[in-house]
């Protein structure tokens, strides 16, 4: 009976986790709305294991709501910025063609637009310390970025290292700003394992890092093969289940969502 | 008389913002400080730091400090808009120099003006005054826009005057409007003043604007940088080409000319584009517009106070209505 009651109340805190997220992703999604844009450019992806993250922090601090709701909306406006820029093709196209993909080139400019958007929104509310915050965790993600580009690891632990820091540092960042840094070894490691995800689903794309660094194989002794990959991958879903054990219970919400999400992957 | 030499008594204020801006682009990663180096060498007017500078110089709180933090900023936000663009335009060359995207590809042109931005961010987070922010974010916002829409306007003949200003408005005259504000904003003037000083700014922006557009068919290759009529090449529908519409001619021969379905246009058709359009008497035009822009920059200085920033802004007035580069 009390087991019956527990499994109830799970399912009832997943569904308002779940109901709160889609919440946030139509208002990110209303911001965002650019009708010309839309045309052109595929849909902006809202990364639903920060939001969760973000979510959930935030959710945790006596923060008002209307100063919550500005916090997640920045921050993930920052993220899809740096995720529409990682759409434009590297490659050169060849200088007699005219008329040029205009997708790349809205690519450019969508993600401009989101980062100004992400400025305004702040300086309204008039929080100087979160501007500086998201600006300084956006250099320091180009910087890692730029370490990626040149696959220049000195092994597969840093390599992963900036993978990760790539991933979360906006989300820890925040945490960090308002003193909120319970979670970030967690977020870390979650994000993490849903990154790997995303690069094995991209394997032999001309976008796929993971490609890139197999061929590269460097100076350096990095030799990855994708089975090495995918024993990665499980060793990091097993550390994510210990960190999440260790989460305290009143994070509930999150723990539900993990397991659940892990359950599905797995 | 050159535009630099009428601020040149701000020399040793520009070497302080020159110096600060080297510093701040220092990134950790050795390609991405060369590539924000390499663009920060490549020079360029500094036109933006100079209204700033010259803004501030109203006030009775005039602080070089601050005064640099925003100059600073403007400037980095200005460089990193000009590094997207290149991705944009598919430029190999700017100022005669090979741009970040030729020389490292896209991917790192896009981390370089992420980077810079981020910096330009960073920065001007020092000062704490609200208006600084919400004015500066309006205004990237309003850039922003203004590109896209431009996207939105390529090879669109039909396009009126009114969209083309609000184009411009967008692209060129809200950052320079906004350099002269935030320059007013921080020395501590009144909200007046600020007004003047921003609609200076604005009309400057529109008439610079409007020059360079000129400029784009009336100067050479060298003197640009980029080769003539390139605007138009990249579909630009700007103030010489909407005022040469009105001739039935150039407009069938353009038309005809940019609508081609093998989608290159030849260098002989590039230059009978550039010949027509300066028979048409749409040069002329366009500088009459510039020039009623110029004149209501100059009301608005009038009603500011006499000082050397005022003559300054003037004779910047004056020179930008004669450039020709």
């Amino acid at each position: 009976m009390q087991e019956g009651m527990l499994e109830r109340a799970k399912v009832i805190t997943l569904q308002t986790t779940t109901n709160e997220l889609q919440h946030l992703k139509k208002m990110i999604e209303d911001k965002i709305h650019h009708t010309y844009l839309k045309k052109y450019i595929q849909k902006p992806v809202i990364d639903e294991n920060k939001l969760l993250i973000l979510y959930t922090i935030l959710m945790n601090t006596s923060l008002s709501s209307h100063k919550k709701e500005k916090y997640i909306l920045t921050t993930m406006l920052v993220q899809i910025a740096l995720d529409t820029h990682e759409l434009v093709p590297d490659q050169t196209r060849e200088k007699s063609e005219f008329i040029r993909p205009i997708q790349g080139q809205l690519n450019v400019l969508a993600g401009d637009y989101y980062s100004g958007l992400y400025y305004s929104i702040l300086s309204e509310i008039n929080d100087v310390g979160m501007i500086k915050t998201l600006a300084t965790a956006i250099k320091e993600i180009n910087e890692r970025k730029m370490k990626l580009h040149y696959v220049e690891a000195q092994s597969v632990d840093d390599w992963f290292t900036n993978l990760k820091l790539i991933e979360s540092l906006l989300v820890t960042e925040v945490a960090e700003y308002i003193e909120q840094p319970g979670l970030n070894v967690f977020a870390q490691e979650w994000m993490l394992i849903n990154r790997i995800n995303q690069e094995l689903g991209k394997l032999e794309t001309e976008n796929s890092l993971l490609n890139k660094l197999m061929d590269t194989k460097m100076n350096h002794s990095i030799d990855l093969s994708q089975s090495d990959l995918e024993k990665a991958l499980k060793m990091q879903i097993e550390k994510v289940k210990d960190l999440l054990a260790k989460i305290p219970e009143s994070y509930t919400g999150l723990k539900v969502y993990i397991r659940n999400t892990l359950k599905s992957d797995t | 008389m050159k535009l630099a030499k009428t601020y040149s008594y701000l020399k040793k204020d520009l070497e302080l913002i020159e110096e600060a801006l080297a510093e701040v682009i220092q990134a950790e990663h050795p390609v991405l400080r060369e590539a924000s180096t390499q663009l920060l060498k490549a020079g360029g007017k500094r036109i933006r730091p100079v209204f700033v500078l010259l803004s501030g110089q109203f006030g009775e709180n005039y602080n070089i400090e601050d005064i640099k933090t925003v100059a600073i900023s403007l400037e980095l936000i200005h460089m990193a808009t000009l590094v997207h663009d290149d991705v944009i335009d598919d430029a190999d060359l700017r100022r005669g120099k090979p741009t970040i995207k030729k020389r490292y590809g896209n991917r790192v042109a896009m981390y370089t003006g992420d980077y810079i931005l981020a910096r330009a961010l960073e920065n001007i987070t020092t000062l704490k005054k609200p208006t600084i922010h919400q004015s500066l974010s309006k205004t990237l916002v309003e850039v922003s826009l203004g590109e896209i829409e431009q996207m939105k306007e390529k090879f669109d003949w039909n396009q009126n005057l009114r969209t083309y200003l609000r184009r411009i408005k967008r692209k060129t005259a809200l950052l320079i409007a906004t350099s002269c504000k935030l320059g007013a904003i921080t020395s501590g003037l009144s909200d007046k003043e600020i007004n003047y000083l921003y609609q200076y700014g604005y009309n400057i922006g529109m008439s610079y604007q409007i020059i360079d557009d000129i400029l784009d068919f009336t100067s050479s290759q060298e003197a640009l940088g980029k080769p003539a009529g390139n605007d138009l090449i990249q579909g630009n529908v700007t103030l010489p080409v909407l005022f040469a519409m009105n001739n039935p001619t150039f407009a069938q021969f353009v038309q005809k000319t940019f609508n081609q379905s093998d989608s290159t246009v030849s260098d002989q058709d590039m230059k009978n584009v550039i010949n027509m359009l300066k028979n048409s008497g749409a040069i002329e035009a366009s500088y009459r517009v510039s020039d009623m822009y110029l004149d209501k920059a100059m009301q608005n200085l009038s009603k500011l106070p006499n000082n050397k920033a005022k003559a300054t802004l003037e004779n910047i007035a004056k020179i930008i209505g004669k450039r020709t580069s």
